[in-house]
């Protein structure tokens, strides 16, 4: 009897998720030396460990490869007109063996094929001048994108998808899903409180399934791309703050003598969702909050919250050591491993001090 | 008298299209691609970069981005 009502606590104990926390450990801290790394912030970890980077600033070595201590190996790509040449290289996606990497003076997607020995192979390019955010491989000849389109029917999308070839465009999330509302009355609501402050966004793909999520709300929709369902789950923890603006404020922030008081106040009293990740175990949204001091200045602090595929919450964590100038955190997530990298952005006198965090996730 | 309201009416009328035309309130699209976004406020040098390449700087620390709203790029031929 003893014995029974002891498995059934177990179970509902495991089940309820209230039992052997799931647990984020720091590994290592990984510094990028200030002189290699002009303006940049995302990146992706290639198989062999070693760090990818695309630097917008630089004219000579767009691309940069850095080992796990930090240490430069390899640099290419000279920005220019030229077909082999880049003008402006940012947000990128890797899935082994594939990259996915955005020129924004060009407007197109670049798709390689990095092969055992490194080697970078350039298997096509689309246009894509509607994009404005995060991109990711969804197959070999299928990318998604965040942006802004209109279909034929004169519907506006924040999500299509274009295939290598960029001939044919799936449209993919309408619009008003975008902050994860009910309605379009509600999407419209919560659009006049964010506007001015709302246009990053993050996207996540695994498998036959895309996950998007506002800046702003801590909505995460999930997107079936077979069947095309939409629909959202998140529940706001106690320590997020969500923006939320008056008319008389949003006008002032669009008003340059007086945007950048406005804008520090919102960074001071609200909370921004800052990241998207998901394995086949959970989805995790990262949030954060600016309360760290460090003599005057005040800097971003991360928390991480997990997810079930059903979307109900699992755990809501903080990151360890980990802080920010900004309120977005580039992420590269190896899903094989479960090992999470966040990139820290510090504003030096001199230069830009990047930073990568290596956690890893623990049952 | 006829003739002095017709004198002013044209005087008006010159002079309105001169203020119309010192405004240039005049609304001509050369283009074949434009851009819907919202005026929104973009700190960190990173995006800022990334949105000026893409063509979407507005003015100071301000670029029109995403849903249509409140601001309109068109792109010259």
């Amino acid at each position: 009897m003893k014995k029974t009502i002891l498995i059934t606590l177990s179970i509902i104990l495991v089940r309820s998720g209230i039992c052997f926390p799931m647990q984020i450990k720091l590994i290592k801290v990984i510094q990028i030396p200030k002189e290699l790394l002009f303006v940049s912030g995302y990146f992706a970890v290639l198989e062999d460990g070693k760090f990818l980077f695309a630097d917008i600033r630089d004219k000579n070595n767009q691309i940069k490869i850095f080992n796990e201590n930090g240490q430069l190996e390899k640099s290419w790509g000279k920005m220019g007109p030229g077909p082999e040449e880049f003008d402006g290289l940012g947000y990128l996606d890797y899935q082994t063996p594939f990259l996915a990497i955005a020129d924004a003076g060009k407007r197109k997607i670049y798709l390689f094929e990095i092969s055992g020995n490194g080697e970078f192979l350039k298997l096509g390019e689309i246009g894509a001048w509607e994009m404005n955010g995060p991109i990711k491989i969804y197959d070999k000849n299928k990318l998604l994108i965040t942006g802004y389109i209109v279909s034929s029917d004169n519907r506006g999308y924040a999500v299509f998808m274009r295939d290598l070839l960029g001939k044919d465009t799936r449209y993919v999330l309408p619009n008003e899903y975008k902050f994860g509302a009910k309605s379009e009355g509600e999407h419209k609501r919560i659009f006049e409180e964010v506007r001015g402050l709302s246009w990053l966004s993050y996207l996540e793909v695994l498998e036959d399934t895309a996950f998007y999520i506002s800046s702003v709300r801590l909505k995460v929709v999930k997107i079936d791309l077979k069947s095309g369902r939409i629909e959202s789950f998140g529940k706001t923890p106690n320590n997020f703050r969500p923006l939320s603006m008056d008319r008389r404020t949003r006008e002032a922030l669009v008003d340059p003598r007086k945007g950048k008081e406005i804008q520090e106040k919102m960074f001071d009293s609200c909370s921004f969702v800052s990241g998207l990740f998901a394995d086949k175990e959970f989805v995790g949204i990262i949030y954060v909050n600016r309360e760290k001091k460090i003599g005057n200045e005040k800097y971003f602090v991360p928390y991480v919250q997990l997810y079930n595929h059903s979307g109900k919450p699992l755990h809501t964590l903080p990151l360890a050591s980990f802080y920010s100038e900004e309120n977005f955190i580039p992420l590269f997530y190896n899903r094989k491993d479960r090992l999470l990298y966040l990139c820290s952005i510090l504003y030096k006198e001199d230069a830009i001090q990047y930073t990568l965090y290596k956690y890893k996730i623990e049952p | 008298m006829k003739q002095k309201v017709l004198t002013s009416l044209n005087t008006i009328l010159i002079v309105f299209g001169i203020i119309l035309s010192i405004l240039n309130l005049v609304t001509n699209a050369y283009s074949e691609q434009y851009i819907w976004g919202t005026v929104e406020r973009v700190t960190g040098i990173l995006h800022q970069d990334y949105l000026a390449r893409l063509g979407r700087h507005l003015y100071g620390e301000y670029y029109c981005v995403g849903e249509p709203s409140t601001c309109c790029i068109v792109f010259a031929n």
